[in-house]
């Protein structure tokens, strides 16, 4: 009587055992198929991102070129009209309101949240906040500022400073810290102005990194919109004089 | 001879209930391992038609300029339907730059000091922000036209807006979709509910707001420092 019952022991213990085989046998192979058909997936995957990216490089490219041209023939015309006051416009539209590129003298300042918070204090007194920027800006402004640019976002009419938790949208586009702000215009003007506000004096009591250098040379560029007026302007009606 | 086989019998039995328990745990990290490379698919699946959009995007903007640049070609020759279309592009510049009369739906704010406290020149920054946060797209404070580097900023009892001075009430008017900005202003523990504490805050929505168009004495916009680059 005693043979048969360890016999069965044995027999279920053997079961399970080869049960316990087959199952490892098929997740092992499993694992591996999953794994080498997601690599072939991720990396065609990958290569696409990359066409893709080059592709809209060389867009980007191309419609440049475009307004460029657009721009020359429109500054033929305008010459042509031998309009003083057009001209003068144009000029307004083109440099200061960011429909190109510009290059001249000014300051660069740069922003970045405090390295070290003081224990016991609000974290949010260490960061930098969008009416930061705003009041910084307007400094800059008031200061005779003639370009600006956000991280390399030109300010123009309509740009909007929000805060978004730790990033600032500008333009419609959000950036992390830290902030580059670029301002062309007179630089040791530009300079006082910023570094004798009252708004760094407390940034820098907070510990916030504020670095302020003058340039002969800074280069802001056009803004992105600028080949989509339309969308900036839909809801405008020309009223004549 | 007993004692032996029972003692094979208990070693067998414990080996493959570590086995058990070792495969449980493959199993159960394979598993998790196959769902992390899913993950990581789905996130490049995403930029992949992130990125489609957008190249979609550029390709109809370049079509548009080629299109109108092959119009403009024409403008030399004297083409009037290109001289046209030339003005057009300029007008909407200039709509953009804040140099033409533009009326449309939208909001006029009103600031007033109130009993114990003026209008700042931030309490005005603040509301014109917001103003453009909701989608603006043509704002003035007392008539005096927002553009690009317009300051608003107190000095004295004035508030300079365009190198000129202003004094309380200052009528803020921006044109946009007027539902849409008065509930960003009016949003809880927004703007509004911040400034009535201090100031007289009044607003009201129109169906038609005239905001005139910077007025250029050459002194307020200079250009003087910029080079153009292409």
């Amino acid at each position: 009587m005693k043979k048969p019952a360890s016999r069965y022991i044995l027999f279920i213990v053997f079961i399970l055992l080869g049960m316990v085989t087959a199952w490892q046998l098929k997740s092992t192979l499993n694992a591996r198929k999953a794994t080498a058909s997601s690599a072939l997936n991720a990396n065609i995957l990958r290569e696409q991102i990359a066409e893709l990216r080059l592709e809209i490089d060389e867009l980007r490219t191309a419609i440049d070129e475009n307004i460029a041209l657009q721009n020359d023939i429109i500054k033929e015309y305008i010459a042509l009209q031998n309009d003083d006051q057009l001209s003068r416009e144009w000029e307004i539209i083109k440099l200061h309101t960011g429909l190109v590129g510009v290059e001249g003298a000014g300051i660069t300042i740069t922003l970045d949240d405090a390295p070290v918070r003081e224990p016991g204090m609000p974290p949010s007194w260490f960061i930098i906040h969008d009416y930061d920027i705003r009041t910084i800006l307007n400094e800059l402004k008031t200061a005779g500022a003639q370009a600006i640019a956000i991280n390399g976002e030109r300010v123009v009419p309509m740009s909007e400073q929000i805060c978004a938790g730790p990033t600032i949208i500008i333009n419609d586009n959000r950036y992390p810290v830290p902030y580059i702000i670029e301002a062309i215009g007179e630089p040791d003007g530009l300079y006082e102005a910023v570094s004798t506000s009252n708004k760094v004096a407390e940034l820098k009591e907070f510990n916030i990194l504020v670095d302020i250098k003058k340039s002969d040379k800074i280069r802001i560029s056009k803004f992105s919109g600028a080949d989509k007026l339309d969308r900036y302007i839909s809801g405008l009606e020309v009223v004549e004089k | 001879m007993k004692i032996a086989r029972n003692l094979a019998m208990m070693i067998v039995c414990m080996l493959l209930g570590i086995m058990l328990s070792l495969q449980y745990k493959s199993v159960n990290q394979h598993q998790s391992i196959a769902s992390l490379e899913n993950k990581r698919l789905e996130e490049l699946k995403e930029e992949v038609i992130k990125l489609q959009n957008q190249k979609s995007e550029l390709q109809e903007r370049y079509l548009k300029l080629e299109e109108e640049n092959q119009t403009f070609a024409r403008v030399k020759a004297g083409d009037s339907e290109a001289v046209q279309q030339l003005k057009n592009n300029l007008l909407k510049a200039r709509v953009f730059a804040g140099l033409e009369t533009v009326k449309g739906a939208g909001i006029i704010v009103t600031l007033d000091d109130g009993e114990f406290s003026n209008v700042y020149d931030d309490d005005i920054l603040d509301v014109v922000n917001e103003l453009r946060a909701s989608g603006a797209q043509a704002i003035s404070v007392n008539d005096e036209r927002i553009v690009a580097m317009t300051e608003i900023r107190g000095a004295g009892d004035y508030i300079m807006i365009n190198g000129k001075q202003f004094k309380a009430p200052f009528i803020i008017k921006a044109i946009a979709d007027p539902d849409n900005l008065e509930r960003s202003l009016m949003m809880i523990d927004g703007i509004v509910e911040g400034l009535k504490e201090f100031v007289k805050v009044n607003i009201k929505k129109s169906d038609e707001i005239v905001i005139y168009k910077f007025v250029d004495d050459g002194t307020s916009i200079r250009t003087d420092y910029l080079t153009p680059v292409e």
